[in-house]
């Protein structure tokens, strides 16, 4: 028979933890609606920002800039075909399978473009991403905390800039951002995406003609050329911004599922309790009545 | 023919939708913006942007930049605010 004071005891404690997760799941909540609303209020410019990208690509007249495949070709002199991957991770746990989605859909990756890990470089964003690839003997060329730089915009400028620099020497040939998509606040997606070189439309017949006229004229690559790298450092911070958002839907989820599940715990023992504490007064009024008749 | 004009910031959708008519202030100077203009890409320098739809006459202030790219009728201007 189970002990009285024992299965108190766990319920007690069972009781606490179910107060921490339930605290946790109400910051979530409330840091999910703030990161939920500055991720809503920077989509509008993201997908602005990617349709005027698309619409440059479609015309030929731009594919000189590095950033396009074409030229990159032409100078196969490099070392090898290096792939860089950008990772957006948490720096912290508890928030479910969020990191472990990411990190499985990494290998998958390599698996499926049929990438070498050994000609990989990682850019890493987040403590959780950066512990887990160093423990897997990956070379990390970049790799930030949230927590020690003091935003997220920084952030995405340093990590834009170091990507296009790395791609324009040459020491990178592809670049992948994974990142974990906010889809709803029950439902977030792994999701790998190619950032370098642009895609262009391969068939000639969707080409548009005419090509665009850049003022002013003299400034023409310089212009280009910001609008190019904004363009990545829109889309990392993005990125982040729907990973933050994902991160506390995904926190506050597990959180749930680890209350109820600790209500369901206490309800269990409650009634193994009662049964044992009943177990416990039969055995006393047999005891009395037994000394009682043994009198008689 | 008209213009589809959208205008965007950092914080949301300043506006869409058709205009006859729209004047930017870019780098090398005002632009005025017709159909069938010709693609264009210039940076923002800061002023008025103007669309005029029917006889009325809208203004949004650009305060830090941003760009435009105009193609095929499309005017996207993406502002830095």
């Amino acid at each position: 028979m189970p002990n009285l004071k024992s299965i108190k005891r766990k319920i007690s404690s069972i009781k606490n933890t179910r107060q921490i997760t339930k605290a946790m799941k109400m910051v979530a909540g409330s840091k999910l609606k703030r990161n939920q609303s500055a991720m809503n209020e920077f989509r509008t410019y993201a997908s602005t920002y990617d349709s005027v990208i698309k619409n440059i690509s479609d015309n030929t007249v731009l594919y000189s800039h590095p950033f396009y495949g074409k030229i990159l070709k032409k100078r196969e002199g490099g070392n090898g075909s290096n792939t860089g991957i950008i990772i957006i991770s948490t720096d912290r746990g508890l928030c479910g399978s969020f990191n472990m989605n990411l990190f499985k859909l990494f290998f998958e990756e390599l698996k499926v473009r049929e990438i070498n890990s050994s000609q990989v470089k990682l850019y890493i964003l987040g403590k959780k991403g950066s512990d887990f690839f160093k423990k897997h003997n990956y070379e990390v060329v970049f790799n930030k905390s949230f927590s020690e730089s003091e935003s997220a915009i920084n952030l995405s400028v340093l990590l834009s800039d170091s990507i296009s620099n790395d791609f324009k020497e040459n020491k990178i040939e592809n670049i992948y951002i994974m990142s974990n998509q906010y889809i709803s606040t029950l439902h977030q997606k792994a999701y790998a995406e190619k950032v370098l070189p642009f895609e262009t439309q391969a068939a000639g017949k969707n080409k548009k003609s005419g090509g665009y006229l850049i003022e002013p004229v003299d400034y023409e690559e310089e212009i280009i050329d910001k609008i190019f790298k904004d363009y990545i450092q829109t889309k990392i911070y993005f990125k982040i911004l729907e990973s933050f958002a994902g991160e506390q839907a995904s926190r506050m989820n597990a959180m749930d599922n680890a209350t109820r599940n600790a209500g369901k715990l206490i309800n269990k023992l409650t009634v193994s309790y009662n049964k044992a504490r009943q177990a416990a007064v039969t055995l006393e009024i047999l005891d009395i009545i037994n000394g009682v008749n043994a009198i008689k | 023919m008209i213009l589809n004009l959208r205008v965007v910031n950092k914080k949301r959708l300043v506006f869409e939708g058709e205009a006859d008519f729209c004047e930017i202030p870019t780098e090398a100077g005002i632009e005025g913006i017709m159909p069938k203009h010709v693609n264009f890409i210039a940076n923002l320098a800061s002023g008025k942007i103007k669309y005029k739809t029917g006889e009325k006459v809208n203004e949004i202030d650009v305060v830090e930049g941003g760009f435009v790219e105009v193609g095929s009728d499309n005017v996207n201007i993406l502002l830095n605010s």
